[in-house]
């Protein structure tokens, strides 16, 4: 396994747009919001109008497609491949919601009704519909500034932290790996395909023992440099990258607020939980 | 009176012996003071107990009295402390907690719970103290390593202390940002009238600004408390394993005395004139051994360019290559190139032009584990190489993937472990050893694998004098009696100086400079161009008007090995 040349990871990219100039919290609650309204409803109409806003709204981010690509058509499939599990599984589940039957392809237990087929349309665009938001959420939002965020909508500051944290020693873990990878290789240790599967999986122990200890000893270095500037001293903290939410912050959650009311107002006086037209 | 111990001991708790024993020290408001000591002699401990970790992080057993600004820090709590004293980490990677330099000045404040208008005003001024104002939005990794440290520096200044407390300040730095940082910690000391310790075992680059005091220390105890003058002049730097200032070795070799009234502490003080005659004398009596030639390449890198995002090159068309049994250094500032070549030569990543020979075979055509058998790579971090439990399995590891007879291991491991001064931990877990230590099982592990070229990677980085110079003879008598090939890749110049012959200079991914080391040694601006100062030496050499200078070193150099041997 050759080193590969990755020049984007999943993690915040400064691109100056709009969307970078929301407040933290705004975005949060974006979110939130969003997982909420994709939970209450089975509506395709609005789930598509979602899938669309969501992928504007990522192209807003500025962040070039490369580095995302891979990741959306990776979702994609996975969930391709969740729907074709979900019929084996349950063929004959969009029936059962629809309470029709228009049979496409006769073939048994295993036939292709058009109920089926809606359902399953629905149901993976509905999970998908909530991917193209997440990204927008972790290209947009300073990690420390989601932290800040957290801890004012309430989740304690040291929780809140760890998150950031994590989040500021991802890419130092991955140099980590990294080095090691190369050290242990250089000593005889097989990665590639060239191995088996089960000689590749006790080699990575090899890797993943050094790392572990580093990373422990990383731990130990950092909580004690935190202690030093009087981290925990206090039972709450102020936060540098917290932003004050500004107008248009204001305007975005108050509309963020009457999408969600929509939503569940339409759920609860829904008559029927699936939007079927044929 | 700002501190004072008295009579004040510590007791790790997984030690069985104490770490610090009776110490007494006194330091006055506004000195500046530096501790220093071989790895093991407790200074880092002293540090500790002064910024808190110990007891309040660190558990152990405490005796005796220590007390800061008048009061009794047994009855303190940790925020206490971090009023009085802020601490300046070694590994300022690892001590960056913000996502932007601004926020990670911020910190201190956060944690006091400033509203959040009232920090930006501070840490503006802050920045402004150490030259960072106009970087507050950037990330502190992508910073250079002197940035980092003033990144460091201002997330304590930011909080109002008396006493700043450095912890190797020095370690990670290369020589221009050393000479620097000491610059800066000096004006903090006159203007804001600071309290400064600084625990460093490069004393000559500390030195660079002046101090009050020197502390030494050896196995717990205070061995010295005294002027810089007075204890460059004594013979205890010697007896206790800290190098000294290169011209006072050079002086010394000429057969000068240096008595503490000539104010050895630093060369502009040092009244030369009265070495004049003895170290010209020395100098035209010298006679400079002709070197072996060394003809039969080893290793040729050609045209090699790598570039990681496809965009920047990390290594530009660099050309070179090494005869056997040459010892090679690599120099240049991080982020030059170095480590780039190293793994193009191991092969973990492959060029995108260009081709490197070894012994006239392409190595493109070998996998990086038949790489391995013949090109030995010791890396920085010993813990990134490290995966066994016991000393024994981990270096006998390399040929047992080998698949060799267990009983011939057993023989080349122990053989190995004899040289390098391990034998009798073969049996130890490694998590028992030192920093040091685990650096030289390492080194066993590849040594023990037999390769023709050695590479390794800052060698001196986390060990002290007296041990790196026991690693680096045996490495040399390697390279004299078996004939293998060693490169270096370092910023150490003592190090480069005093081991290899050859320097390769690397700056922003290309090759500058390819000469005998004296040579490269002799040129200030090639060397500023890869973030490296000139030595003491060589500016010794330019004050008594010696032309030659890099026969002057070279000379020095031949004398120091001849006493080495002796």
């Amino acid at each position: 396994m050759k080193a590969e040349k990755i020049s984007f990871g999943i993690s915040y990219i400064d691109t100056g747009s709009v969307l970078h100039k929301l407040n933290g919290i705004t975005k949060f609650v974006l979110f939130m919001a969003w997982v909420t309204v994709v939970l209450t409803t089975f509506d395709l109409r609005l789930i598509i109008a979602l899938v669309c806003l969501g992928l504007l709204l990522l192209n807003m981010t500025k962040v070039p497609i490369k580095a995302y690509r891979a990741l959306l058509i990776a979702t994609a499939s996975v969930l391709s491949l969740n729907a074709l599990f979900m019929f084996l599984l349950a063929p004959q589940q969009g029936t059962e919601f629809m309470g029709t039957e228009t049979v496409l392809l006769p073939l048994g237990f295993y036939s292709i009704t058009q109920e089926t087929l809606f359902y399953l349309v629905t149901i993976t665009l509905k999970y998908f519909s909530m991917f193209p938001i997440a990204l927008v959420f972790v290209f947009t939002t300073h990690p420390t500034e989601f932290s800040a965020s957290l801890n004012r909508l309430g989740v304690p500051y040291k929780i809140a932290y760890a998150v950031s944290l994590t989040l500021r020693y991802l890419p130092e873990i991955k140099k980590d790996y990294v080095n090691i990878m190369h050290a242990q290789q250089a000593r005889g240790i097989e990665l590639s395909k060239k191995a088996s599967l089960f000689s590749r999986l006790k080699n990575l122990t090899n890797i993943l023992g050094p790392l572990i200890f580093t990373s422990l000893d990383r731990t130990e270095e950092i909580s004690n440099a935190m202690i030093l500037r009087g981290f925990g001293r206090h039972k709450s903290r102020t936060w540098y990258s917290l932003k004050p939410l500004a107008t248009k912050d204001w305007l975005c959650l108050f509309s963020i607020l009457v999408c969600v009311s929509l939503a569940i107002f339409k759920r609860l006086f829904e008559t029927q939980l699936f939007w079927y037209p044929f | 009176m700002q501190i004072e111990f008295s009579d004040f001991s510590f007791q790790y708790k997984s030690l069985d012996k104490p770490t610090l024993k009776n110490i007494n020290l006194k330091i006055e408001k506004g000195e500046k003071i530096v501790i220093i000591g071989a790895s093991g002699s407790g200074k880092s401990t002293i540090g500790r107990c002064l910024n808190g970790l110990i007891p309040h992080a660190i558990n152990g057993q405490c005796s005796g009295l220590l007390t800061v600004a008048g009061k009794d820090t047994s009855l303190f709590e940790m925020q206490h402390y971090t009023e009085l004293v802020g601490t300046v980490l070694q590994d300022t990677d690892s001590q960056f907690v913000g996502l932007t330099v601004g926020e990670d000045i911020a910190f201190a404040l956060e944690n006091q719970c400033t509203p959040t208008a009232e920090m930006y005003p501070v840490v503006k001024s802050t920045a402004q103290m150490v030259e960072l104002e106009s970087m507050l939005d950037r990330s502190p990794q992508e910073l250079s390593g002197g940035q980092k440290q003033r990144v460091s520096l201002a997330g304590i200044l930011v909080d109002d202390v008396d006493i700043l407390l450095f912890d190797e300040p020095l370690a990670a730095l290369d020589p221009k940002t050393s000479k620097k940082t000491i610059e800066i910690i000096d004006q903090l000391h006159r203007d804001a009238g600071k309290t400064i310790i600084i625990i460093e075992h490069r004393l000559e680059d500390v030195l660079h600004r002046d101090v009050d005091r020197i502390i030494l220390m050896a196995e717990g105890e205070i061995v010295a408390d005294m002027a810089p003058d007075e204890l460059l002049a004594s013979s205890l730097l010697k007896t206790h394993g800290i190098r000294e200032p290169l011209y006072l070795s050079a002086l010394k070799s000429a057969g000068c005395v240096v008595k503490s009234s000539d104010k050895p502490a630093s060369l502009n003080s040092l009244f030369l004139e009265q070495y004049e005659k003895n170290v010209l004398g020395w100098f035209n009596a010298s006679h400079i051994d002709a070197q072996p030639a060394k003809k039969t390449t080893l290793l040729t890198l050609s045209g090699l360019t790598y570039s990681y995002n496809g965009e920047v090159n990390a290594v530009d068309d660099v050309s070179f290559s090494v005869n056997k049994g040459e010892f090679v250094s690599i120099l240049g500032k991080n982020g030059s190139g170095k480590s780039t070549l190293t793994k193009l030569i191991m092969g973990v990543v492959e060029p995108d032009v260009g081709n490197i020979l070894l012994n006239g075979q392409d190595l493109a055509k070998l996998s990086i584990f038949e790489r391995s058998q013949r090109v030995g790579v010791v890396m920085q971090n010993p813990n990134h190489m490290i995966s066994h439990h016991m000393i024994f399995d981990e270096v006998a590891f390399g040929l047992r993937n080998r698949g060799i007879d267990e009983k011939i291991i057993h023989e080349k491991v122990i053989h190995v472990l004899t040289l390098c001064g391990l034998k009798k931990y073969r049996n130890w877990p490694i998590d028992a050893l030192s920093y040091g230590q685990k650096k030289r099982v390492t080194i066993a592990s590849i040594l023990v694998l037999e390769p023709e070229l050695l590479i390794l990677d800052e060698p001196t980085a986390g060990q002290d004098y007296r041990s790196y110079t026991a690693m680096l003879n045996f490495i040399k008598e390697l390279n004299a009696n078996l004939g293998i090939t060693v490169v270096i890749i370092s910023h150490d110049m003592h190090l480069v100086l005093e081991y290899t012959t050859r320097s390769i200079v690397l700056s922003d991914s290309k090759l500058i400079a390819d000469a005998p080391m004296t040579e490269v040694f002799s040129q200030p601006d090639l060397l500023a161009k890869a973030n490296l100062t000139t030595t003491s030496l060589y500016e010794l050499a330019v004050s008594l008007d010696i032309n030659n200078t890099s026969a002057f070193m070279q000379y020095f150099i031949q004398t120091e090995q001849a006493r080495n041997i002796a």
